[in-house]
């Protein structure tokens, strides 16, 4: 909302106040000053006006705001007395009074359509209008001083008796921007005997336009249901000035007043006269009563406000105190209830004239808060493990779908999208990742990256919404299979968890067609490991919403043994194509002696494991070990046909 | 005669420190331990005591002898151990870079600000991103038809789902399970369906504050807040609060912070919990009241590390990575 600081003034006196006094303390009563600029030498001031207050979407508004914070005298506009022609308007027969709650409805002949004078000219100007001619220039004036809308129809070219209704679906109006629009249904519209000429709140039609040619003009100054107004606009994708203001509580008070302005300024500026009666249908809106305990606000805002401070702050902004509370003033309808009031009072105070203090009170203990912060103790374990954190967009592009193999179908897409860039949920962080390689190896070789974040799953029932668990990927240059496998048990660890990698049962094809592995805890598959299709990197992704289900980081102490162990190595020949897990598994599985088994050394076929035997009750002995290293080469040459190289 | 022994035991375990050769070693073992050493000389005198004082005396020989010889032995081992060769050694040698990893500016952010509230009595909670309707929106008082419910600005996936565009639906999720106190720390991805530029992509991240008890005032907000900005930026930095509007509080305010150069920067939208809100989650409003507040945690980030482009953030560019944030 553009105000030009002269506009302003014809309302309220802001001699002595600079502009940039003006600014901030508008700013902190709400009222936001967002630019002052500075046109022709005339001050503008940028308002951001939230949509509460639409009252103040007004240079009317505004200098009572201004009166209020300055605590100066607001000189309303004298409205002048029209003169009282027995002709009657054209009627207008409003189908229900919710549709349009009220208006003010008159003709006036005889004018001249030419450019407005230029006082007008220069006050649209500096706020951001574009001047048209005397008719329209009028309208957009006195809907910038007033929030009040109104429309101007050539009323020769109007076909009998006006009517206010519902459209119904597939009528259609070409709109004053030369559109032609097909309605939905259930919009506001006015027709005459044979069309619709408009529809309010929103825009005139091109059949009923004030031109050149124009010497008879309809005024209609009305409100219409802001709700049915706002969702004309949504369907219709029309926004603009009015409709911004038609689809808020405006005030039910002042057409009549508004109408009588138009009619003179019409008069003075087009040589016009009123034609017919000024006929009114009034609202039958009544100030509600608020009351404001005292003690409530106090205890709210944590301040000390006397009796006669919210006495003066709320009459400064136009509320009546009654015996029973009080009444705000018809274009304050935002104002309904207690809370509404105490945030009245306390921005005038101003929130920076209150002390700071700090809560008290009790400390909750609830069993959902005290869960542990897994999210940041996984980043700090993946980040002392050398990767650095990324975070990637979770709206994604078909080609990061289609490229890695994926099925478009099994992602989430949005209905609207900006860009085809922002448009499918990614499934997986490794679709973000993956791409990240070949960005990165322009400038390093070095590439560790993680990033825990949220994939989406479409849900089977529109009834659910998705599983959106948070998810772990990681990729790494400069890591090998095993050691990446290392860095997923050592995080596994840290949560007091064991995974288990198998091959693949179902290859993902982001990742090279044989090296890749799967993930599970207890059985249930919870993400992926493998090698890029380029062999540039490893990269696995981790379900950790899962994870953290089973995780703790509670462990209790056990023993040390104080008897010293038996440490010794043992090689065995295995057939070409042999699974190492299961192996080194079956010879730990053997006795529950071998607290260890380790792989050191790989030759050709022959594999060296180093096993660690250790009893936490008596000293081992030769003789203790020698049949469990019998019971091993059994076991794994009937398992896997394995050769122990060397004798027992 | 037990202190001479003593004493002399001191004497010996002194100067056996002090040897510095083999050869003075042997000539200190001979001195105390040999067959006119000095230990012998003062057992010539035991025939003069009676039984008792034989025995007792007998022993401390024994562990005078022991202590000698140990010290002895240990000094010998010591003095024969040849010492390494000296070689060159160069201590200029460039390093070997460590593989070090780091958290995303924003992580810094979100980490930094919990732990301020933490002080407070606040724990993390979360919540969906993909959202109904009804927490997004109604349950905050946005209806459907309510004027600050910009369509343009929702990402949609049907009538009733769409992805969030606060995290002041998590308020609601929270507030619906759990009855005050409640105070809760809630950072996460929040959407908006806006032009891509350098300030603005379709998704950053917020971090969500609720307090609700049964005395905590709008002072407490300011008070906290102002601790906030404080504990990230400094002492000095100065922080303003002026009136806004949301529809799920009441009083609603905005907050700015001051930058280098002295201009305001708004960070975060705050106020009061509305009544009607807590209705909605089955709070008595009677009984409790409290706050919130949500803050742009990339706009901090980018405050806090001199970042200019808010598209740097999610680039994944390790140039980028490696050297944003503390």
């Amino acid at each position: 909302m553009q105000a030009p600081k002269i506009w302003l003034e014809k309302y309220v006196d802001l001699s002595g106040i600079s502009d940039k006094q003006f600014a901030e303390k508008m700013t902190f009563a709400g009222n936001k000053v967002e630019i002052i600029h500075k046109i022709d030498g005339q001050t503008v001031y940028q308002f951001e006006i939230t949509s509460n207050r639409p009252d103040t979407l007004s240079i009317i508004g505004l200098a009572r705001e201004a009166a209020a914070v300055f605590n100066k005298k607001f000189s309303p506009p004298k409205i002048p007395q029209p003169t009282n022609p027995k002709a009657k308007p054209i009627s207008l027969k409003v189908a229900n009074k919710n549709l349009c709650p009220t208006y003010s409805l008159v003709e006036i002949n005889h004018v001249e359509v030419k450019p407005s004078s230029q006082s007008i000219q220069k006050l649209l100007t500096l706020a951001g209008m574009r001047p048209v001619n005397n008719i329209v220039d009028i309208a957009n004036f006195m809907l910038w001083e007033h929030t009040q809308l109104m429309h101007t129809f050539d009323a020769d070219k109007i076909k009998g008796n006006l009517n206010l209704r519902l459209a119904k679906p597939k009528e259609k109006i070409i709109t004053l921007d030369h559109k032609t629009r097909q309605l939905l249904g259930g919009e506001i519209i006015i027709a005459d005997e044979e069309k619709i000429i408009d529809v309010p709140g929103l825009m005139g039609g091109l059949n009923t336009e004030i031109s050149h040619h124009t010497t008879r003009v309809l005024l209609l100054v009305a409100i219409d249901n802001p709700v049915l107004v706002r969702r004309a606009s949504k369907n219709l994708k029309l926004r603009s000035p009015s409709s911004t203001r038609s689809e808020k509580k405006l005030d039910l008070t002042q057409t009549a007043a508004v109408a009588k302005r138009v009619i003179k300024l019409i008069e003075k500026e087009s040589g016009g006269q009123q034609s017919t009666q000024l006929i009114t249908s009034p609202s039958n809106w009544k100030p509600p009563t608020i009351k404001l305990n005292i003690k409530k606000l106090n205890s709210i805002i944590g301040f000390n406000f006397t009796q006669s401070q919210v006495d003066k702050y709320l009459k400064s902004i136009g509320l009546a105190k009654t015996s029973s509370g009080y009444q705000p003033p018809p274009w304050r309808r935002d104002l309904e209830a207690e809370v509404d009031l105490i945030e009245e009072v306390s921005r005038l105070h101003g929130f920076n004239r209150l002390p700071r203090t700090l809560p008290t009170g009790t400390i909750p203990i609830h069993q959902t808060a005290l869960r542990k912060n897994w999210p940041r103790l996984i980043k700090n374990q993946l980040a002392s493990l050398g990767y650095t954190e990324t975070y990637s967009s979770t709206l994604i592009n078909q080609t990061a779908i289609t490229a890695l193999g994926l099925n478009l179908k099994t992602h989430l897409k949005v209905l609207h999208p900006m860009s085809q860039d922002y448009e499918y949920m990614r499934t997986t962080i490794l679709q973000s990742l993956i791409p990240l390689i070949k960005l990165n190896l322009k400038s390093t070789q070095q590439i560790n990256l993680f990033e825990l974040g949220t994939v989406f799953y479409p849900s089977k029932s529109k009834a659910k919404l998705p599983d959106q668990p948070l998810e772990l990927g990681l990729i790494s240059t400069t890591t090998t299979y095993r050691q990446l496998k290392g860095h997923l048990e050592s995080l596994a660890h840290r949560l007091n968890l064991q995974l288990e990698i198998k091959p693949s049962k179902h290859p993902c094809p982001m990742l090279h067609p044989s090296n890749q592995a799967e993930i599970y805890l207890k059985n249930k598959l919870l993400g992926i490991l493998g090698q890029t299709l380029d062999k540039n990197a490893w990269a696995a992704s981790l379900n950790i919403s899962e994870l953290i289900k089973s995780a703790s980081t509670s462990r209790q102490y056990s023993t040390i043994s104080g008897y010293p162990p038996i440490i010794e190595d043992m090689t065995f020949t295995l057939p070409a194509k042999t699974y190492l897990g299961p192996v080194i598994t079956t010879i730990k599985a053997t006795h529950k002696l071998i607290q260890s088994v380790k792989l050191t050394k790989v030759y050709k076929h022959n594999y060296t494991f180093n096993l660690t035997y250790q009893s936490q009750t008596k000293p081992l002995t030769d003789k203790t070990i020698a049949p469990i290293r019998k019971k091993i080469t059994a076991g794994l040459s009937r398992k896997f046909k394995a050769k122990l190289v060397g004798k027992l | 005669m037990q202190t001479k022994l003593l004493n002399l035991k001191n004497q010996a375990l002194a100067l056996i420190s002090q040897a510095d050769s083999k050869k003075e070693l042997e000539r200190l073992r001979i001195q105390y331990l040999g067959r006119k050493g000095q230990i012998n000389q003062i057992l010539k005198e035991i025939p003069q005591l009676d039984k008792d004082q034989k025995a007792q005396l007998g022993r401390l020989t024994n562990d005078v002898k022991t202590a000698i010889t140990q010290t002895l032995k240990i000094k010998l081992k010591h003095l024969s151990q040849a010492l390494p060769k000296k070689e060159f050694f160069d201590p200029t040698l460039p390093s070997q870079p460590a593989s070090v990893g780091q958290l995303h500016p924003i992580t810094q952010i979100i980490n930094q600000v919990e732990d301020i509230f933490s002080r407070f009595g606040f724990t993390v909670a979360s919540g969906p991103e993909i959202e109904w309707d009804k927490i997004n929106f109604q349950k905050l008082l946005l209806g459907p038809d309510h004027p600050s419910r910009d369509t343009q600005e929702t990402y949609y996936f049907d009538d009733q789902q769409l992805l969030r565009v606060h995290t002041s639906s998590v308020q609601i999720r929270y507030m619906q399970k759990n009855q005050p106190p409640i105070r809760i720390i809630v950072p996460g991805r929040v959407y908006r369906r806006d032009t891509i530029d350098a300030t603005h992509l379709p998704s950053f991240y917020q971090i969500e504050g609720l307090m609700v008890d049964d005395k905590t005032t709008l002072t407490d907000l300011l008070g906290i807040l102002e601790h906030t900005a404080k504990s990230l930026f400094g002492q000095d930095r100065k922080v303003r609060f002026y009136g806004h509007h949301f529809p799920y509080t009441e009083p609603s305010l905005e907050v700015e912070i001051q930058n280098d150069k002295g201009q305001w920067l708004e960070i975060l939208g705050c106020g009061m919990v509305h009544p009607q809100v807590l209705i909605n989650c089955k709070i008595d409003p009677k009984k409790y009241q409290g706050w919130a507040f949500g803050m742009g945690a990339d706009r901090l980030a980018m405050l806090k590390f001199g970042i200019t482009d808010i598209r740097n953030l999610y680039s994944g560019d390790l140039r980028f990575l490696n050297y944003a944030g503390s």
